[in-house]
């Protein structure tokens, strides 16, 4: 009788003869393949090189010819330096016979510096990626009108100014701080009022960030309703903040249970590094903003910048923005960020209105202070 | 006999002046939206009758008053502490000091709030593990934790203007008090401090005009605790009205009134060369035997490693290794350890470029800076006339421009010139933002050394120029270098005022750690600023043990 090592021996050597018999079947069979499937696969990857070279967008080729001639792009980017960096090559990929070069820096100083190159007849930049200097910079007359060829394919369209993807707004949470306090996590924009939260909510500077307000208040049509949710979020007494990405760190690091002024993109990478944030999938409306692509007023290469502008809206671009968690404009395009699998049952999707794009100042004057009353 | 170096700083004077005027042209010219307009007041309107304008003003003043007091106290007895006295571990406690001076600005703030938060910093958290239970002691989002995080931060920038004035002060006269009976402290408030006095106060001046246009602090930690300043007009007159002209406004009527404070400076420095020691009898520094209250200066150059080194940098070196930051994950940092935000900055497409130009630029900045800023100094404190004055005002108005605007006046005066989108514009632009740091640091020594040992080789017959390359060069050579290593260790730290000077191919080495930081990624931040850290902390080591040059730093 075998003892009960001699068993388990035998077992493992069953198991690789097995094992080993597969594989050479495997290798005998695929030395089989007739001819006519490796010409298929010939075939198969003909037609994918040939896909490269059909047109992306309809007037490429000419397009790029014409932009060949000048040879260069320069972009002013608010975007993060990873995806500003894997946008050029990509774009240097397809068309190699334009170098480009870009500069990277906060709205403020590309609003600042774009007002004045403008106001002084500099050929400075070609396109300026940003998100609300794409907005605001509008009535200087510094951005070139431009309508995309491909205007038919966006989710989120803009009058004379392209935009190449989209911000979506989140209400969301750290998980270790709502479960110390053991409180539910609130499901839409007015749970976060509730005076359980109280001293636990990060709020944006109202007066320096007024959009969503202004955003709510148009769509719920209701000033009795919006009213009561900006007193209802004045009386959870918590500190303001300026900077988006201050508050995203804070909640992260547990300084905050709640924050309902989060970008996807932002929640999505730090859920991925493991951080312990979530966010409610029952947010109506979902508040979207545009992120930019704009064509200045001068630029140095009008072809180049028209040729990136519409290469931005292609598929292949699209999937670029949608691998840095940036959800993309284009309809259809494959990504966790879609806003179809962000929000699968939200209603309303919405933006700004235009009393607020038009002057912000003037509309938190309006509107928000008597509501608020100045910090001051 | 000042003809060159008054042509000097009268050059200097028109390329300060010009974006200055540019400021002040545009304040008048230009309303929203960058739209030029023959003349209006429409700016100033505007701004006076702005609700706000007083109390957030006051505001301002109260933080700046706050963080120069805490600095300056702190730096005056550092320098006194390294310089004056036979505090054991010398070698090792004049270093210290500066050692903050090399990492970029805004890491102070990034430390500091993870350490102060009130529910997860890293201090409270550490109380609370401790008794058992929350404890919120701290608060980074206070008054009290701004004036905190930005004057412990100052701190190098006084220790550095007024540590000449005590490296000359006269040894004789602390003698003298010491026999008289006088105690060290009584000798370091009677004698020390008064000599001193001159540099002391116009470093306190320098660092409250610098609080006056400082926004980083204020804007991280000053709007959650309620608390709005001056400058965030400024700033608000860009983001939300688009109008650079308002913007220049609010901006013009700071440097007005700071520039008053450069008048409260000029006058008391007027008396300065009274305190004036080194002079023709000999010279010959000596230390004060401390005794066993040495090691509680010792002690207190310690605290100032702990609180101004250990504890916020240690928070960065963790931070710089998280996937993200949180108590726990800080507390944990061995399971959750990580090299990503490295490997990130590695792969970042400027970091090399930026190291390069950097150190070209470094190193053309402090070599044309150092040279102009003393003979402005020797103008300044040598000369005879009003036109000194000028020079004074001139050479300290930088500093009364907020970082971007001043990058705006730049970019306005560049239009249409080779500096415009070229590194000559960002090494001009370095020489402007630091003539005043450079003066400062030649003036507060040069006013310690008396006319009477150039008088002397002027009736030998010597030259202005033998004399001063003679006697006042070389007496001055520990502030020249002092001046050269902080012109070249800011031009690799700060971005400020040549943020809208850069551009495509031309970036520099602040550029990689401000494209994290503007997206909010701390973590890549810290692991930038620590690889820059080393960096320079290799430069200042091959320069003063390599090369052996002798510097306060």
């Amino acid at each position: 009788m075998a003892t009960d090592i001699e068993k388990v021996v035998i077992v493992l050597l069953s198991i690789g003869i097995i094992i080993s018999a597969g594989n050479l079947y495997t290798m005998m069979e695929l030395s089989k393949i007739p001819d006519s499937l490796i010409v298929i696969e010939d075939k198969l990857l003909s037609l994918e090189s040939k896909l490269a070279e059909r047109e992306l967008f309809p007037g490429e080729t000419e397009l790029y010819s014409k932009a060949k001639g000048e040879g260069s792009l320069i972009i002013y980017t608010v975007w993060d330096i990873e995806d500003t960096v894997s946008l050029l090559s990509a774009f240097q990929k397809r068309y190699p016979g334009i170098s480009t070069t870009y500069w990277q820096a906060k709205n403020r100083e590309i609003q600042a510096r774009v007002l004045q190159e403008y106001a002084a007849e500099q050929q400075s930049v070609d396109v300026i990626c940003s998100s609300a200097a794409g907005r605001n910079l509008k009535p200087s007359g510094s951005l070139m009108p431009y309508i995309t060829v491909q205007l038919d394919q966006l989710i989120l369209q803009e009058p004379d100014n392209t935009v190449v993807n989209i911000a979506v707004g989140m209400v969301g949470w750290n998980t270790k701080v709502l479960e110390e306090f053991n409180l539910p996590p609130p499901k839409n924009w007015e749970d976060v009022t509730d005076p359980m939260y109280k001293g636990l909510v990060c709020l944006d500077d109202p007066y320096r960030g007024g959009g969503d307000y202004a955003t709510l208040k148009d769509f719920w049509d209701d000033d009795t309703r919006w009213t009561n949710y900006v007193r209802g979020l004045k009386a959870l007494e918590v500190p303001l903040y300026s900077s988006q990405s201050q508050e995203m760190r804070l909640v992260v690091a547990g300084e905050y249970a709640i924050c309902n002024n989060l970008q996807s993109q932002d929640v999505i990478s730090e859920q991925i590094k493991g951080a312990p944030i979530e966010y409610t999938l029952e947010l109506d409306p979902v508040i979207i903003s545009p992120r930019f692509a704009s064509i200045y007023a001068l630029p140095p290469h009008p072809n180049s910048a028209k040729l990136f502008v519409e290469w931005l809206l292609t598929v292949e671009a699209q999937l670029i923005f949608a691998e840095y968690y940036r959800t993309p404009n284009r309809k259809g395009v494959p990504s966790i960020v879609s806003l179809e699998l962000l929000y699968p049952d939200t209603k309303n999707i919405i933006t700004q209105p235009e009393e607020w794009i038009e002057d912000p100042a003037a509309w938190v004057d309006k509107y928000l202070k008597p509501v608020w009353e100045p910090p001051l | 006999m000042f003809t060159i170096p008054i042509i000097v700083s009268l050059i200097v004077t028109g390329l300060i002046i010009l974006p200055a005027f540019n400021i002040f042209y545009n304040s008048f010219t230009s309303i929203g939206f960058g739209k030029n307009v023959g003349f209006t007041l429409v700016n100033y309107i505007t701004a006076f009758n702005d609700p706000e304008f007083g109390y957030l003003f006051f505001n301002s003043f109260i933080f700046a008053l706050g963080t120069s007091t805490l600095s300056v106290a702190f730096a005056t007895i550092l320098a006194w502490i390294v310089t004056r006295t036979d505090t054991p571990l010398r070698w090792f406690t004049e270093f210290i000091p500066i050692i903050p001076l090399l990492f970029p600005p805004m890491l102070k703030n990034i430390a500091w709030i993870y350490l102060l938060a009130p529910r997860s910093g890293i201090l409270n958290g550490f109380l609370s593990d401790i008794f058992g239970r929350r404890v919120t002691i701290f608060n980074a989002f206070s008054l009290p934790g701004m004036i905190w995080v930005h004057g412990i931060a100052s701190i190098p920038t006084a220790y550095l203007l007024i540590i000449p004035a005590f490296l000359l002060l006269d040894p004789s006269l602390e003698e003298s008090a010491y026999l008289s009976g006088a105690g060290t402290l009584k000798t370091f408030l009677k004698i020390t401090l008064p000599l001193a006095f001159p540099s002391i106060f116009s470093s306190f001046i320098l660092l409250l005009i610098r609080g006056l246009g400082s926004f980083e602090t204020p804007v991280l930690q000053g709007i959650p605790a309620g608390f709005y300043v001056f400058m965030s007009k400024v700033y608000d007159a860009i983001d939300m009205e688009f109008n650079p002209g308002l913007a220049t406004a609010y901006a013009s009527i700071l440097i007005v009134i700071t520039m008053s404070l450069v008048g409260i400076y000029t006058w008391a420095t007027k008396r300065s060369e009274k305190f004036a020691t080194v002079i023709g009898k000999g010279y010959n520094p000596r230390t004060i035997k401390l005794g066993r209250t040495r090691y509680i200066t010792l002690s207190f150059v310690l605290a100032y490693l702990i609180i101004a080194m250990i504890l916020p940098y240690g928070v960065v070196i963790v931070t710089s290794v998280l996937p993200y930051f949180d108590y726990e994950a800080f507390m944990n940092v061995g399971k959750v350890f990580t090299w990503d935000n490295y490997i990130r900055i590695l792969n970042h497409p400027t970091f090399k470029r930026g190291i390069i130009n950097s150190f070209m630029l470094g190193i053309a900045a402090s070599v044309i800076t150092v040279p102009i800023c003393a003979l402005m100094a020797y103008v300044i404190h040598r000369g005879r006339g009003t036109g000194k004055k000028i020079f004074e005002f001139t050479g300290t108005l930088p500093t009364g421009f907020p970082g971007m605007l001043l990058g705006l006046g730049l970019l306005w005066s560049y239009f249409g010139t080779p500096f415009y989108g070229s590194m000559w514009g960002i090494l001009l632009g370095f020489v402007i933002v630091y003539t005043p740091y450079g003066l400062r640091t030649l003036s507060a020594a040069l006013i310690r050394i008396h006319k009477e040992l150039e008088e002397a080789a002027n009736i030998h017959g010597a030259s202005w120029l033998y004399s001063f390359r003679r006697i006042t060069l070389p007496l001055l050579k520990v502030a020249l270098f002092t001046a050269f290593f902080y012109i070249f260790i800011q031009t690799h730290r700060r971005l400020g005022v040549v943020v809208l000077l850069s551009g495509p191919g031309i970036e520099v080495a602040p550029t990689a750690i401000f494209n994290y930081y503007n997206v909010g990624q701390w973590g890549e931040t810290a692991a930038a600023s620590l690889i820059y850290l080393t960096i320079l902390l290799t430069y200042v080591l091959i320069a003063k043990y390599a090369l052996n040059i002798k510097f306060r730093l």
